[in-house]
């Protein structure tokens, strides 16, 4: 994979991130992520089952044009989950709700390691598949 | 909602252009993404402290740093790291990566109060 910059690749990258901003805002909204944190962690641990699927399933077993992985892979689900919000949720509501905050930003931490590692799974067991 | 998209299109972009540069910075540790995740959080932190009008906020906290910071990377970084069995760099980013970040957050709004 070629590490040079390319304006495909840039574009590709501003699009996934525009629509995956986008979704996760909507996801957000749906899931009443101000008040129940639950918006954020959604995302979050279905983001990282999708990057680890596409990273080890998709780049490995298809031939997809690399504006299309960065695309997907850097561009939406990368925007699609975020940190930075995770991190205010837990610092907005540790002091009223302190137990719930903790719980709510392990429970990201912990269920995002698993689904990663279950993405990661998929992804080889598909290729299995696909070689038997 | 074009507010956000334009945001984190944005953060997707400036996320991705660190990730390449990080790239020859080495490759034992995703060090790009933690950078990366400890700036977002603090620019977060900064913004969230300033509580700016809607549409800023929906700009530059829900869009710009929504899509520049990203959990899915860290999350798969961190299981790489430890399917590879690199158990101590791994437990450190995985750890790191979550108290720096915090710790950036509250350096921001700490700021952030003081502007």
């Amino acid at each position: 994979m070629g590490h040079r910059l390319k304006f495909t690749d840039l574009l590709a990258v501003f699009i996934g991130g525009f629509l995956g901003g986008i979704v996760r805002y909507e996801i957000g909204q749906l899931l009443h992520d101000g008040t129940s944190l639950l918006g954020t962690t959604t995302v979050n641990v279905v983001g990282s089952f999708l990057l680890a699927f596409i990273t080890y399933g998709v780049v490995i077993y298809m031939d997809v044009p690399n504006w299309l992985i960065v695309g997907l892979g850097t561009g939406f689900i990368g925007a699609f989950t975020t940190f930075s919000t995770l991190v205010l949720n837990l610092l907005q509501n540790v002091q009223d709700r302190p137990v719930y905050a903790i719980i709510i930003f392990m429970l990201n931490l912990m269920l995002g390691l698993l689904t990663a590692a279950s993405g990661y799974a998929a992804a080889l067991a598909l290729g299995r598949r696909r070689q038997a | 909602m074009m507010l956000i998209g334009l945001g984190a299109g944005c953060g997707a972009v400036l996320r991705y252009l660190i990730t390449m540069a990080g790239k020859q910075w080495g490759q034992v540790f995703p060090l790009a993404t933690l950078v990366i995740n400890a700036t977002g959080a603090f620019i977060a932190g900064v913004l969230a402290a300033l509580v700016l009008p809607q549409a800023w906020s929906l700009l530059l906290l829900t869009g710009f740093c929504g899509g520049y910071t990203t959990f899915s990377t860290y999350m798969t970084d961190t299981f790489v790291l430890l399917r590879d069995r690199h158990w101590a760099r791994g437990l450190l980013y995985y750890l790191g990566t979550a108290v720096l970040g915090i710790l950036a957050a509250v350096a921001g709004a700490l700021v952030g109060h003081m502007i």
